[in-house]
């Protein structure tokens, strides 16, 4: 079970209308799944993510995939654990998308980036992997660049109303729509 | 600069790391030394067309064979080197 | 000069505080500073650079040469702001520039006396002898006289963001073409960007009184506007310059946020800096009037007649009362017109010999001198009169040029192409543009208004289809289309100073010199003039400048041709482009999962690359850190200690051919290493230098652990990623930086087998059971799985646990209650060295496994990764330096330089350096381990250490490189 990565986050005292909220995610289990496209049915193919039995599968590179849930039933040679390797946040609100878009150089539009988006790339320095749930983002860091990364996050919601929600046990993102535009 | 990343789509080239021109395939173990020279020190610098690697680093960290026109930046393709 | 009683766009009902030069004065909300000044009647702004000639205002906006003043106070302080751009608010404080004691009285406007002397290349010419006078006295004198504004000493205390924005079309200028264009592709359903650098979008429309179908061509633009922000994928960003044109479809932008407040709100960062990805742009920047040059045109009072336009439209401010119109074109004869009708006195100076009746007609009213040029002007600080080339002389307070306009195409040449010169248009097109870059407008070379709006609104069409949103024709309004008739006059030939670029005080005289000395090509003569070097980039006067160097060279201007554009197109505060990535944040930190645990037991933290490393761990009483770690290593040997080893770097290799791969990448052979077995391992680079060092455990005959050191961690894995899809794209294997997924702790020091039994009852742990170098998955005491390793870099009896990071804290508070001491990594470089393991100091990159005493470890059996070129001849020369001890009785350290006793201390004499060096409270002195020539044969002997940089010189015994246990009895008890 993973614990509080953002231990020490400073953050301004919530506002009373947020219209951007930061949280952790908390208590996922991670696992790196790697070998042939077949090895789980449903696992992405391309840069994506899928809600499967169990949990979710985000394509990290051809034949790898970050699973988080309960560890799914792949032969122990196509799967390593990864523990509490990667600080989870998540980001909702109206001012999301312009907040992240100070940070993140991809193209974050809902006809560029739909429901069941994921994309690996960086902010702030810091290599991530980010995704679009149905109202909200969710970003991945190696756990020790979280409070870097959720720093720079905090900086860049001062004037947007951020509200810093601290840590929030992850759930499964709902499935996209098979026609999510 | 932008590269077309076979998997991930159009990134800022800020998002990869690039060791130059494409080595030439490596030698045999046994090759003589003077082609292990060559594998080493020898590129060919074209005004044009030229093949270069370049890897994905904050991305899906594949590495990309890009020919890019050391004249005006156009970058002409790229594809995985696992392919 | 005076504000017109009505007209213009400012709001007479916000009146606002401001100074110059510590007078009071007040303006209008919507001035800019430059509109307030001339309402207030003042016309000197600043002191040219090297001749500190009394300079006025010229231009409207962007493009002002001459009016540069500091703005602001304190750390805010800004050297060398437009007048014409900074926008008014209330409590401004301005200060003139260059001057001293002050503006009126110049000390310095004696340059001006030696104007022969300072003519252009006078900096190559002067100032060379003597020799030494350059530092001593040339320099300072040189420094203090020179330059504009002065910076501010102080830090910025505003906050700036950067954004990122991906477009169908970006459209740059928001004036009559741009508009067009952003309204076509705004309704083909495209994403829009639209960038204008005014605080108001419009461009000339605001400055001149003309009408786009029946209504006023203001209102038009507010509508078209109001239609634009009601598009939910049309952004409008006013206030923001697009400086540059870069690869593939990437632009930059500025955005001044907060620049036109006192200080930004709370939030709000004072300027913005947008990484702009567009599929289409559409440049649709405009023109800017260019000067005329002859003796005196830069005196306050004389100005760009489309500025005058300006003033008078937009701002409500009439310039001077008794005018002077110089022209060679109809468009002049508009300003004309403009100022009559705001009541001044009028005289048009007309170049040509006849005009068009009516464009004489609409300046019915003025007297109209034809045929006629300006000679030269007089007045101290202020115009006073204009004299013709017959000797008449007007009396004026504003001399308003019409020179022609320039389009500004400067970002369509930011790829690297240059105009091309329009005979008919007497002015430079774009010839090509960056791929996906269309210029419409003025900028284009289109110069009716009617013409600026078809072209726009065809580009925008254009440019949306393109970019995949085909749409229908915008019906256009009515517009004037008549194209304006211009002459070429670019210079009045005469005596006095005739200037061409006024920022950097070039005059006709000195291009006409260059081009005497040689320095024909338009690239030589702007570096030898300076002619286009200022901030102003040449914006008014590159045309003029190289029409007078064609003239010299006895070439056409399209021979002659222009210099380079290239981005920034307009200064960029550099904070613009950081955004918060400056100080601490400039590059991120990484924590290791005891971090907390860390610092709570009072670590000193080192930055290790991105890290935070625990250094060592004070105890009370301890008066500095060599207590501390010397009390550290102690422990470790004589008890038991343990280490926060997480930053290492932890590469998990899985797959049936992942011993094929690790075979390929290590020099020693990994293929025969057993599951639950750890093999030290060395990887070279493919030129056959050692690349990085660390330890490979097989849990299974399909999955390995690989450590790195921490500083190249990222660097193999980049390695490990090559060799496979590069080099052995058929081999089956994966791999993964496992690095944050286990929390490392190392186990050092006699009693470590006894602490480890306490966490894994029941584990068989003893020497047969779980010998040197042996690897296990386990479970700790209350269920938590670990990874359990039996390798020492101290000597001692020593593990490695790997945790998951969030029981990292936990297993530290155990063992810390089984009375192991934390040690931090001054402790650990003091054990390793005392071992003779090797470290950063001795991985530099240029040393081979040879040098490192390493050699044995290359496999003859396999190819691997640098075999070949390892064997070069250089690389087994007996004569390099290789891997020794160093016992001193004094301070060592690491870098000093190896010399034979008695040897001169040069380079030719040079036998090797210290690489790593420290106290070692186990032999009780300063110990190294250094790289010397011929160092195994040296073995016995003494050698000179040599420090020149800190002051060092002492002399060492060289030993061989391990001080401790050297048989490696204690690891492998």
């Amino acid at each position: 079970m993973a614990e509080q990565v953002l231990e020490g986050l400073r953050a301004p005292p919530a506002p009373a209308a947020p219209r951007v909220t930061l949280r952790e995610l908390t208590g996922c289990t991670l696992t790196a799944l790697h070998g042939p496209q077949g090895l789980l049915a449903g696992l992405p193919q391309r840069p994506g993510w899928a809600a499967l039995p169990g949990g979710t599968a985000i394509w990290t590179a051809p034949g790898q995939w970050l699973w988080m849930g309960v560890p799914p039933p792949v032969p122990p040679a196509h799967a390593t654990p990864l523990n509490g390797a990667r600080c989870l946040l998540e980001l909702d609100g109206p001012l999301a998308t312009e907040l992240l878009a100070t940070l993140l150089p991809i193209d974050l539009h809902r006809r560029a980036f739909p429901h069941g988006a994921a994309a690996a790339t960086q902010g702030a320095h810091v290599p991530l992997l980010v995704w679009r749930a149905a109202n909200a983002f969710r970003l991945a860091c190696y756990r020790s660049y979280g409070l870097a990364l959720a720093g720079a996050l905090v900086a860049a919601g001062r004037g947007r109303a951020l509200a810093y929600a601290g840590a929030t046990p992850w759930a499964p993102e709902p499935a996209a729509p098979a026609d999510a535009a | 600069m932008r590269i077309l990343c076979p998997y991930c789509g159009d990134r800022d080239a800020a998002e990869f790391t690039t060791i130059g021109s494409a080595p030439p395939p490596r030698p045999a173990p046994d090759a003589p030394m003077a082609e292990w020279h060559a594998f080493l020190h020898l590129r060919d610098n074209p005004a044009g067309l030229h093949a270069e690697l370049w890897q994905h680093s904050q991305g899906c960290r594949q590495w990309l064979r890009v020919m890019r026109d050391t004249r005006s930046h156009a970058v002409a393709g790229a594809e995985a080197c696992r392919s | 000069m005076t504000r017109l009683a009505s007209g213009g766009r400012i709001d007479r009902a916000q009146t606002l505080r401001f100074s110059f030069d510590g007078t009071p004065y007040t303006g209008q909300a919507g001035d800019t500073l430059a509109s307030a000044l001339l309402a207030n009647g003042v016309r000197l702004v600043g002191r040219s650079f090297k001749y500190h000639r009394p300079r006025g205002i010229w231009g409207l906006g962007a493009e002002e040469p001459n009016a540069l003043v500091e703005l602001r106070e304190g750390a805010r302080r800004e050297p060398n702001t437009r007048a014409t751009t900074a926008e008014l608010f209330e409590g401004l404080a301005a200060r003139s520039q260059n001057r001293w004691p002050s503006l009126r009285f110049d000390v310095q406007a004696v340059n001006g006396l030696f104007g022969p002397i300072l003519s252009a290349g006078f900096y190559y010419k002067t100032f060379m002898w003597p020799a030494s006078f350059w530092e001593k006295v040339y320099e300072p004198l040189i420094r203090r006289a020179a330059g504009l504004g002065r910076a501010p000493e102080e830090v910025d205390p505003d906050a700036y963001e950067r954004m990122h924005a991906h477009c169908d079309v970006l459209v740059i200028g928001a004036g009559p073409a741009g508009l067009a264009a952003a309204l076509a592709a705004a309704r083909s359903g495209a994403r829009v960007i639209l960038a204008d650098e005014d605080a108001e979008p419009g461009g000339r429309l605001l400055a001149d009184r003309q009408e786009i179908g029946g209504l006023p061509a203001a209102d038009w633009a507010a509508q078209v506007l109001a239609e634009l922000a009601g598009f939910r994928d049309v952004t409008l960003l006013p206030r923001t310059t697009v400086f540059g044109a870069f690869d593939h479809g990437t632009y930059g932008a500025v955005q001044r946020v907060a620049d036109h407040l006192a200080t930004p709100p709370e939030g709000t960062p004072r300027q913005r800096g947008w990484t702009i990805v567009a599929r289409r742009a559409v440049l649709a920047a405009g023109a800017v009037e260019r000067p005329i040059a002859f003796a005196g045109n830069d005196r306050p009072g004389v100005m760009s007649a489309a500025a005058v336009r300006g003033y008078l439209n937009r701002y409500a401010v009439l310039p001077g009362r008794r005018a002077v119109v110089f022209t060679a074109g109809d468009d002049g004869w508009r300003s004309a017109a403009d100022l009559l009708a705001a009541g001044a006195e009028v005289t048009v100076v007309e170049a040509r010999d006849a005009v068009a009746p009516a464009i004489a007609e609409a300046a019915r009213g003025a007297r109209q001198i034809l045929g006629a040029r300006v000679a030269g002007t007089a007045g101290g600080l202020g115009l006073a009169g204009v004299t013709l080339t017959d000797g008449q002389r007007l009396p004026a307070d504003l001399l308003a040029v019409a020179g022609g306009w320039n389009p500004l195409l400067n970002l369509s040449g930011h790829h690297g192409a240059r105009p091309r010169w329009d005979d008919a248009l007497l002015a430079f097109v774009p010839d090509a543009a960056p791929p996906g870059m269309a210029v419409a407008g003025a900028a284009a070379g289109r110069m009716t208004l009617a013409a600026c709006l078809a072209d726009g609104a065809a580009a925008g069409l254009r440019a949306a289809e393109e970019a995949g949103h085909p749409g229908q024709p915008l019906a256009l309004p009515r517009a004037d289309d008549e194209p304006a008739g211009l002459r070429a006059l670019f210079h009045v030939p005469g005596r006095g100073k005739a200037f061409v670029d006024f920022q950097h005080d070039v005059t006709a005289d000195d291009i006409a010199l260059a081009a005497r000395e040689g320095f024909r090509s338009v690239e030589h003569a702007k570096r030898y003039t300076t002619l286009g070097m200022a901030t102003d980039q040449g914006r008014t006067s590159n045309v003029t400048g190289l029409a007078i160097l064609a003239a010299a060279t006895g070439r056409s201007i399209a021979e002659t041709g222009t210099t380079l554009f290239r981005p920034p197109y307009t200064p960029v505060a550099i904070g613009a482009l950081a955004g918060h990535q400056t100080g601490r944040d400039f590059r991120p930190t990484r924590r290791t999962p005891l971090h907390g645990w860390a610092a709570g037991q009072g670590a000193s933290f080192v930055e290790s690359g991105a890290w935070l490393r625990a250094e060592w761990y004070a105890r009370p009483g301890e008066r500095g850190w060599r207590d501390s770690v010397d009390r550290e290593a102690q422990a470790v040997r004589r008890d038991v200690g343990f280490c926060d080893v997480s930053t290492l770097g932890k590469i998990e290799v899985v797959g049936p051919d992942a011993a094929a791969l690790l075979d390929l990448v290590y020099a020693n052979d990994i293929a025969s290493l057993k599951p639950g077995r750890i093999r030290y391992g060395v990887m070279l680079r493919e030129d056959g230098f050692v690349f990085d060092d660390g330890t490979c455990a097989r849990f299974a005959p399909d999955r390995f652990l690989l450590t790195t050191t921490t500083a190249n961690a990222a660097r193999v894995l980049q390695h490990l990623e090559y060799a496979h899809q590069v080099l052995r794209p058929s081999l089956t294997v994966a791999l993964l930086s496992v690095t944050d997924a286990w929390a490392q702790v190392s186990l050092a020091g006699p009693r470590a087998r006894t602490v480890l039994g306490g966490l894994l009852p029941g584990v068989a742990l003893g020497n047969e059971a779980f010998p040197h170098m042996s690897c296990a998955e386990v479970v700790l005491e209350g269920g938590m799985p670990a990874r359990l390793y039996r390798l020492s870099f101290s000597g001692e009896l020593a593990y490695e646990i790997g945790v998951p990071p969030d029981a990292a804290a936990a297993l530290a508070d155990r063992l810390l209650a089984a009375g192991a001491t934390p040690y931090g990594t001054e402790a650990l470089g003091v054990l390793r060295i005392e071992k003779g393991h090797v470290g950063g100091g001795e991985l530099n990159g240029q040393t081979t496994a040879g040098d490192l005493g390493l050699g044995r470890m290359l496999s003859r059996r396999k190819d691997f990764i640098g075999r070949a070129l390892a064997q070069r001849p250089a690389l087994v020369d007996p004569a390099r330096l290789v891997l020794v001890g160093l016992l001193a009785g004094a301070v060592l350290r690491g870098g000093s330089h190896l010399l034979a006793p008695g040897a001169p201390a040069t380079t030719a004499h040079d036998l090797g350096h210290v690489t790593s060096a420290c106290w070692s409270p186990h032999l009780g002195r300063m110990i190294g381990l250094a790289l010397l020539a011929e160092g195994r044969s040296r073995i016995g002997t003494r050698i000179r250490v040599h420090d020149p940089l800190r002051g060092g010189d002492t002399e060492a015994e060289v030993v061989e490189p391990v001080f401790i246990d050297r048989e490696g009895l204690r690891s492998r008890g």
